[in-house]
């Protein structure tokens, strides 16, 4: 049946959205098709790749479902490296185009980018380009040792793979030679170039059906409508400039990364500055890498339902200062990227927490890739490369625990057991959750898992791991704790380098343990329930469910029993209740989130200071939407407000105050960092930030911003506050307007 | 002679429908109320009434094949029993550790299926066996011993067993199904090399588990259905639907409950082969559109294809990787979260997407009147004119257009500055696309090109659909057949008595001996024969389909080749000039010549005879009259509503011809047929559906 397609409406919203569904479907089938073909188990079964289709200026339209962040960003980006090696009117039908250059696409050798033009009618009207993680590529083994990317094996500048349909042979052998698996490193080129082709044809059918001459007008309609949607996602974000830093292992030494996140009403500046210089071993980052990890950060955070496409990338800026650890230059190392790129996601999210809710705690990051390189008994080879990737927890999430032994922020997984012994002499001991790794929490983390490797080759074997996170614990989020650090070593417990290849004795046995996430919330408020399941099923040991989470539990079954059911385990309420009391009050602090303060059992907040709690919470919601009349009711129409004037203030310049205020400071924020209730009085301790967009206590506009403590008593009665006395800290407020203060400096 | 009568019943969530059919064909269809609590009730009744109604004596009903949703909904509700898994030690967190992957790149919230049994459940058992078969460490026998006896005495009600490798070696598997026996004689037990014999422990644990889960439920309602089919003097063996589209006894439907997973779908696929296999029309693309979702499947040479990659229970959004992995075969089909009750929404893009999510049944779409506030294809659907307010389900529902109409205006047609109409239409077309979509994705990646399928269309909401679908397709033409809306029941009756088997092996075809591969075939043609023979058929009529799935060494997914009977002398490379071929045909492009070539599984269906059915209707029994009148209908190749004539299904004679623009109404859907189109009634009964010659 032919179609009636032809006379739909061009760029109306219906046909944006089938040709931008068709575009979406056309990649996903290019992936569906480079995973069946890929030879190599990190193609198929890791899903190390991305897949997308292009404009003919090269911007990215559409992305395949699954993917990896780490190349769907650096791939949308290295697409327009090409064209300018290869302008249109150098390309021809059958031409493919290659590179594996760390900084024109996602910072390391063994990703290859694999670009097709597609012809329509004589005339160049798109790209599709896949990267894709290729097993080998000759050098040192993927590991962070090397002082050079020279050492990091072949580096393919951007050139013609097939040149009109014919394979380029001189460069196909120069790899064969070079690499130590060459039939699956060249079965996969093939395969990301045949993919690529099944992509056009999609898009020329797509052509031909609803007689389009070519495809960048509705692109730019989809594109400019992914940007305003993006814009808008970051226009809900308040104003302001947000930080946060993390360590990570590094090499030799510990890196430091450093975000500072600027929204300008809807565009973000992410800047790397502050974070470590780059490393003299191979754990740098390219820019094109770290920025696709920021975008990844955005769009899960702020917009997960808006495309990812090169319109959402627009409204973002990452900067970070030439000859750092996040923007190296050459001939810097850069095989173990992803060990600093993959913090970058948990950065942002912990600089926006302040201004944007859905959170998550730290989890494992980096994915673990341990290569292992040895001699086999039997088969074609007589040795053997193989590459494992392992995955530890999530961190907690704000209303749910983290999931265990899932990448993140990484799309990649692991291979099963059984398909490691069928293709490598290897041989794992076991492969099972790690108990106790995951930090305690009203949420916990998800938790890490624990593996052992030995060799039936019987012969010299070695191993390289890039992994991370076995120095610096996963950071928890209000009050949740750490998630455990990971490990390698030998299974006796003596130690093993990571980060560099070491050589194996045929009896060895490796063991890894890899990250928990940490855990989003005070652990004592976690349901002593859930802590009693967490026990039954061996996450977590009597002790950490004793020592973190206050819950005393005792196990009533037989003492040599196989089978231990839940009902076996018996929460001791009383003492429970009793040690959690003891807790909270040695605290004695109510934070912000109302869950935790309604949920605390113990009795240390009375049911009215809960609700006067609820009541501030609430005023503070007010006071940051700029709802003016909604915060003046927190207090009573006799209200003695004393501290900030030189007489104290009743209702009405209680009013006045505030409304100037506002005036003043538009997007003024306040939190409550610290409450401690007596009876009927609070101690609050506020933090208010905004920037100056008009006159203040004399002190003409400058834009500048403001970040000041206050101390506040609240008295109150019945539901209303009837007295406060406050003290902020106006000095810091008058030195951060750029009032000259005699005598400060 | 007497007559010699079968029965095909389909429990579904909501409905229980029957047909009854003699050598020639339905003769009379019924559908009552599924009785959740114990659904035989519901067959009971239908049976009854199918009885009744027809005046045939119960005792010339010779066969009653039987599908459930019961399976599916078990494990989706979590109905199941308590049930334990026995692993190799260290690795009875396999069902956890999962594929270790978020299905949803960005959804910081994601959630993975929890696995059938609690890790307090999972028990290390001392054994290990290599990839290649060795035993590294015998089975620990005392411990399986101590271990089944505290089971015995705990609550829990079933055990599934999954050891590593043993798919290559099922010795251990085997040992502890013994002991267990011995030690704890009540408790039912499954075995992976049994249930799932293939490679990766994470999918047959899973499987494995999932059959454990559901073979008590099985077994219980079993038994209630023979009891009251026997009580109705139905003296007829009670045959199952199995999700790969074949049937079984009773007998061994209870051991393997989990291949009964997909067996509803599975029964409309088939009937869809029925017909390709009556009509000259080999090759089709069954498209079944429900309220909910929409399957579609090939039928190659009048043989539903059959794959082994299911899913059950996804918790997100239809999106695979959500689901509980469960390797069985099963007829290969690919579900779109696109039915009648998918509701449209406008973006953060200014544009519209239609489902996944489901207003279903209840509060349904808005035009039910049952409280439903969002937009639905249904909503859609009727403000275009395809759907009769009067005439839904044959008037037993009346729609509401003004409030389909209020719900299109104020979440649609509004936000987009349209018309409430062109709101419609394009939520018509996007729907369509979806679809489309997907099953271009499903069929081309099957080797077949979606240009030369005709649409086989059915289920409530296809034939409204179908048209739309084929044109975004390409497809040749439409096809709807007679009795779409109880169609798995009917093809149930098409079914032979048939099982697949398959096995994982490694079998490098350069060094490979025909011995290799013939011990394999063979074990599972004894296999499959041997459950023929309990199934009743004669090994006469007994036939074997050998597959197998090859690939380039080191390479992921396999293709499938035909393997010859015997050994043939220049077999290696007959069966490489196959592959090759198929792989050609496949992606386009001949893979790398260098790299050799190994077989990873080998696939066997033996079948009994397929039933000779024709799906068409034999004795007429529709009496209403033909009432052809007249609506307002919107075509956008029209440029809005005209009028358009709507016929009587069950008023058509063989030869009529409907030009469009038209609508064919029947109880259970309605079929459209926009300008430019015309059906034909054929001989059969079915409409056909195709462009007009211009």
């Amino acid at each position: 049946m032919a179609t009636d397609n032809g006379n739909l409406v061009k760029l109306d919203p219906f046909f944006v959205e089938v040709i931008g569904n068709r575009l979406f479907a056309a990649a996903n089938e290019q992936q569906a098709t480079l995973i069946r073909t890929a030879f190599s188990t990190v193609v198929r079964d890791n899903e190390d790749l991305a897949c997308g289709v292009f404009t003919s200026t090269a911007r990215m339209i559409a992305q395949s479902v699954t993917g990896t962040p780490g190349h769907i960003n650096p791939m949308a980006t290295g697409v327009k490296h090409f064209l300018s090696v290869f302008p249109p009117e150098s390309l021809a039908p059958g031409d493919v185009l290659v590179t594996n250059d760390p900084w024109m696409t996602s910072g390391q050798l063994n990703d290859f980018t694999v670009v097709t033009p597609i012809f329509h009618r004589g005339r160049l009207v798109a790209y599709f380009a896949n990267t894709c993680h290729l097993p080998d590529v000759g050098g040192r083994l993927l590991s962070g040792e090397a002082f050079e990317i020279y050492e990091e094996g072949l580096r393919i500048p951007i050139m013609k793979l097939f040149s009109k349909g014919e394979p380029n042979t001189v460069l196909l052998d120069i790899i064969r030679r070079n690499v130590r698996t060459p039939d699956e490193t060249v079965g996969d080129l093939y395969a990301q170039s045949a993919c690529n082709a099944l992509g056009g044809q999609r898009l020329q059918e797509l052509l031909e059906e609803f007689r389009l001459e070519e495809i960048d007008g509705v692109a730019h309609e989809l594109l400019a409508r992914t940007e305003a949607a993006m814009r808008a996602a970051i226009r809900a974000i308040p104003d302001g400039t947000y930080e946060a830093e993390t360590w990570a292992d590094g090499f030799d030494e510990a890196v430091k990364i450093h975000a500072a996140v600027t929204i300008d009403d809807d565009e973000a500046v992410v800047d790397f500055s502050g974070s470590s210089r780059q490393s003299d071993r191979g754990i740098n980052v390219v820019l094109n890498y770290t920025a696709g990890y920021t975008s990844f950060a955005f769009k899960a955070l702020i917009a997960p339902d808006v495309p990812h496409n090169d319109g959402s990338f627009q409204p973002i800026t990452v900067t970070a200062p030439a000859g750092s650890i996040l923007n190296c230059e050459e001939p810097a190392a850069v095989a173990g990227r992803h060990l600093v790129g993959h913090f970058i996601p948990g950065v942002i999210f912990a600089a926006l927490a302040p201004v944007v809710a859905r959170a998550v705690a730290g989890g494992a990051d980096p994915v673990w890739v341990v290569t292992w390189n040895g001699g086999q008994a039997s088969g074609k080879r007589r040795t053997f490369t193989f590459s494992s990737f392992h995955v530890g927890g999530m961190g907690a999430r704000a209303t749910k625990d983290g999931l265990s032994t899932t990448g993140f922020p990484t799309g990649v997984a692991g291979v099963p057991t059984e398909v490691v012994e069928s293709v490598t002499p290897l041989v794992q001991d076991y492969r099972e959750l790690r108990p106790d790794s995951c930090g305690a929490g009203t949420f916990r983390g998800g938790l890490g898992q624990r593996v052992a490797f030995r060799t039936r080759g019987g012969r010299p074997w070695s191993v390289a791991a890039s992994i991370d996170r076995t120095v610096f614990a996963p950071p928890g989020v209000e009050g949740g704790r750490e998630g455990a650090v990971g490990f390698m070593r030998f299974v006796d417990g003596s130690a093993l380098a990571t980060k560099r290849r070491v050589n194996l004795h045929p009896d060895d046995v490796v063991e890894f343990g890899l990250p928990g996430g940490a855990g989003y919330g005070d652990p004592y408020l976690r349901d002593p329930l859930a802590v009693r399941d967490d026990v039954a099923s061996g996450y977590i040991s009597l002790e950490a469910a004793r020592e973190e989470y206050v819950v005393v539990i005792v196990y009533t079954g037989a003492p040599d029993a196989l089978v231990r059911l839940p009902e076996q385990f018996e929460i001791q309420w009383e003492e429970t209740e009793r040690l959690r009391a003891a807790r909270v009050s040695e605290v004695n602090v109510s934070r912000r989130n109302r869950d935790r303060v309604v949920n605390q059992e113990g009795g240390v907040m009375s049911e009215l200071q809960d609700e006067r709690h609820e009541i501030l919470v609430h005023a503070v919601d007010a006071f940051n939407a700029g709802d003016l009349d909604e915060y003046l009711k927190l207090y009573h129409p006799d209200i003695t407000f004393y501290g900030y004037t030189p007489e104290p203030m009743g209702l009405s310049k209680v009013r006045g105050y505030y409304d100037a205020v506002f005036q003043a400071f538009p997007n003024l924020r306040s939190t409550i960092d610290d409450e401690f209730w007596s009876d009927d009085r609070v101690v609050g301790r506020f933090q208010m930030r905004g920037r100056q967009e008009r006159e203040y206590m004399g002190v003409p506009p400058a834009g500048r911003d403001i970040d000041v403590t206050t101390i506040s008593i609240f008295h109150w009665q019945g539901r209303q506050v009837i007295e406060r006395w406050s003290v902020s800290d106006t000095f810091g407020l008058l030195r951060q307007l750029g009032v000259a203060l005699p005598g400060a400096s | 002679m007497t007559a010699v009568y079968t029965i095909g019943v389909d429990v579904g969530g909501t409905f229980t429908d029957l047909c009854l059919a003699d050598e020639n064909g339905p003769i009379l269809f019924a559908k009552t109320l599924t009785s959740p609590a114990d659904p035989s009730a519901g067959v009971e009744r239908g049976l009854e009434e199918l009885l009744r109604d027809s005046r045939i004596d119960p005792g010339d009903v010779t066969r009653i094949v039987h599908g459930t949703t019961l399976v599916t909904n078990a494990i989706i509700e979590r109905k199941g029993a308590v049930t334990a898994l026995l692993a190799t030690a260290g690795f009875r967190d396999a069902v956890e550790i999962g594929r270790e992957r978020r299905y949803e790149l960005y959804d910081l919230l994601v959630e993975l299926p929890r696995p059938l049994a609690p890790r307090y459940l999972r028990f290390d058992v001392p054994e290990r066996v290599y990839a290649d078969g060795a035993v590294d460490t015998p089975l620990d026998r005392s411990y399986v011993e101590r271990l089944g006896r505290e089971l015995a005495s705990s609550s829990v009600e079933s055990v599934a067993v999954c050891y590593l490798h043993s798919f290559t070696n099922p010795a251990h598997e085997r040992e502890t199904r013994e002991v267990l026996a011995r030690v704890a004689p009540d408790l039912p037990v499954a075995i992976s090399s049994d249930v799932a014999p293939e490679l990766g422990e994470y999918e047959r644990a899973s499987t494995t588990l999932a059959n454990a889960y559901v073979l008590r439920i099985v077994q219980t309602y079993l038994a209630a259905l023979q009891g009251r089919v026997e009580s109705l003097g139905v003296p007829g063996n009670i045959l199952v639907m199995l999700s790969s589209g074949g049937l079984a006894t009773i007998d061994t439907a209870r051991s393997f409950p989990i291949r009964m997973l997909e067996s509803g779908p599975a029964g409309g696929a088939l009937a869809a082969a029925a017909y390709a296999r009556g009509n000259g029309t080999p090759d089709l693309l069954s498209f079944d559109m429900g309220g909910t979702t929409a399957k579609l499947c090939v039928i190659e040479r009048g043989v539903p294809r059959i794959g082994d990659d299911l899913e059950v229970g996804r918790v997100y959004r239809l999106k695979p990787g959500s689901g509980l992995p469960v390797r069985v075969p099963s007829v290969d089909m690919v579900e779109v979260g696109a039915g009648g009750g998918s509701i449209a929404r406008v973006n953060s893009l200014g544009l519209v997407n239609v489902g996944p999510d489901s207003a279903g049944a209840d509060p349904g779409p808005a035009c039910y009147g049952q409280g439903g506030s969002q937009p639905t294809v249904t909503d859609a659907d009727l403000v275009l004119g395809y759907l009769d307010p009067r005439y839904f389900l044959g008037g037993r529902m009346r729609l509401d257009r003004d409030a389909a109409f209020a719900v299109l205006e104020e979440h649609v047609a509004s936000k987009l500055g349209v018309s409430v109409e062109e709101a419609a239409a394009g939520i018509h077309l996007l729907v369509n696309e979806g679809m489309a979509n997907a099953a271009r994705a499903h069929v081309l990646e099957r080797g077949v090109d979606p240009h030369v399928l005709p649409l086989f269309a059915f289920g409530g909401a296809g034939p409204v659909h179908a048209v739309g679908v084929a044109a975004s397709l390409g497809s040749p033409a439409v096809i709807v057949p007679y009795g779409a809306g109880v169609l798995s029941a009917l093809g149930f009756l098409a079914a032979p008595v048939a099982f697949d088997l398959v096995r994982s092996c490694r079998i490098d075809l350069g060094t490979a001996r025909w011995s290799d591969v013939d011990e394999l075939v063979r074990e599972l043609e004894d296999e499959g024969g041997g459950l023929l023979a309990e199934s009743g058929v004669p090994s006469a009529d007994v036939s074997f389909t050998r597959i197998a799935e090859m690939r380039y060494i080191g390479q992921g997914q396999a293709v499938r080749v035909g393997l010859p009977e015997g050994e043939l002398p220049d077999w290696q490379s007959r069966l490489l000039g196959d592959f090759e071929g198929a792989y050609r045909t496949l992606y386009g492009h001949g893979g790398p010549s260098s790299v050799p070539v190994e077989i990873v599984r080998v696939r066997v269906t033996a079948s009994g005879p397929a039933p000779r059915i024709h799906i068409e209707p034999t004795k007429r029994r529709m009496t209403t009259p033909a009432s052809a009148g007249e609506r307002d209908a919107y075509f956008s190749s029209c440029g809005g509503f005209v009028r358009t004539p709507v016929w009587e299904r069950a008023a058509l004679k063989p030869g009529a011809a409907l030009p469009g623009p038209a609508v064919v109404q029947e109880p259970e859907s309605t079929l459209v047929v926009p300008p430019d189109y015309e059906a034909v009634v054929t001989d059969e009964l079915a409409l056909r559906v195709s462009k007009t010659a211009v």
